[in-house]
């Protein structure tokens, strides 16, 4: 018979895949910040970080990918040095990885991580958006609402496909005999 | 020969995965995430556009002696009013969505020279008689920056 891998007491290869994926969302969101944005709106991005968030949900568990987007945040807010890009980022982070956890956990069978990456991205711009009306009190950025719902499709789709992809992948770096 | 491999929560056979969220790249479900998000838009758009018609609808706002003395809705009907000022008597005329004052107790007439005043954020100050005519947007802010 075949040992489950990983193994029953996992923690150590927990942190590890938690750290790992913690180091690739922060370095994709490092390098989505030195491409120049396609769009002439803010808030409108890939959000290439959140494939970490995603590649955790898939791969790890929900409180491991709920893991995965704090300490991205957290860190990623410490890089850019920025309290309101961290309040931003971390609130909205947070509000979509919930959503996407519980998408993945309640619904298994009627979505594809295409699916549950749209609904998170979704939620990030618009708690993002509320956040910052929040922030700056004012409420004339509600009208701007729509239009980031309409661009989370495209950029949720891809995160998805890519996310998917990515897994798939990963899924087959497992070593087939692990003792 | 099957070939099973577990990771995490996911397990993967034969490079597919159990998961349906992996097996393919959409599902039927999708479709429902996106239109709802779809309706959800096209229903913020068209409830934005009413109320932003909504928001159009202008104050104007008349102070004498730093206390507001009226406000109201800058409609397209025509009518006079006398403001008892710090000097004497302002008389302005609020006529087709515009303010204008006609006349008023002070020495430079600066107030009248301003001429007619229809945008939010716009004012007529009349100092030596310290009456302020404001037009203020409904709820304040969006059309004062848009416009």
């Amino acid at each position: 018979m075949r040992a489950a891998y990983p193994p029953a007491d996992h923690r150590a290869y927990l942190v590890s895949q938690i750290g790992l994926l913690v180091a690739l969302g922060l370095v994709l969101q490092i390098i989505e910040g030195t491409i120049p944005p396609i769009l002439p709106l803010p808030g409108a991005k890939l959000g290439l970080a959140n494939l970490a968030t995603v590649i955790a949900l898939v791969t790890l568990g929900p409180w491991e990918a709920l893991a995965v987007n704090v300490l991205r945040c957290l860190l990623g807010g410490l890089l850019r040095g920025s309290f309101i890009g961290l309040t931003l980022s971390l609130s909205a982070g947070t509000a979509a990885t919930l959503v996407m956890a519980a998408l993945y956990v309640l619904v298994p069978r009627a979505l594809s991580i295409s699916g549950v990456s749209i609904a998170g991205a979704v939620t990030h711009n618009a708690t993002q958006l509320g956040v910052a009306i929040w922030l700056v009190g004012f409420p004339g950025l509600r009208y701007y609402l729509p239009y980031l719902l309409l661009i989370a499709i495209p950029t949720g789709l891809f995160i998805g496909i890519v996310a998917r992809r990515l897994a798939l992948a990963l899924g087959r770096t497992v070593p087939e005999e692990v003792a | 020969m099957e070939r099973v491999e577990t990771y995490g929560i996911m397990k993967v056979r034969n490079g597919e995965s159990e998961r349906s969220e992996l097996r393919r790249w959409w599902a039927p479900g999708d479709v429902v995430v996106v239109l709802a998000v779809l309706a959800l838009s096209v229903f913020l758009v068209v409830q934005g556009v009413a109320d932003a018609g909504a928001d159009s609808r202008l104050e104007v706002s008349v102070s004498a002696n730093g206390e507001e003395v009226l406000v109201r809705p800058l409609g397209e009907d025509t009518f006079e009013l006398t403001v008892p000022g710090y000097a004497g008597d302002s008389y302005l005329e609020i006529s087709g969505g515009r303010v204008r004052m006609v006349d008023s107790a002070c020495p430079d007439k600066l107030c009248v020279r301003t001429g007619w005043i229809s945008r939010p954020g716009e004012s007529i100050v009349c100092l030596p008689n310290r009456v302020v005519i404001e037009i203020k947007s409904g709820e304040g802010g969006p059309d004062v920056v848009n416009q």
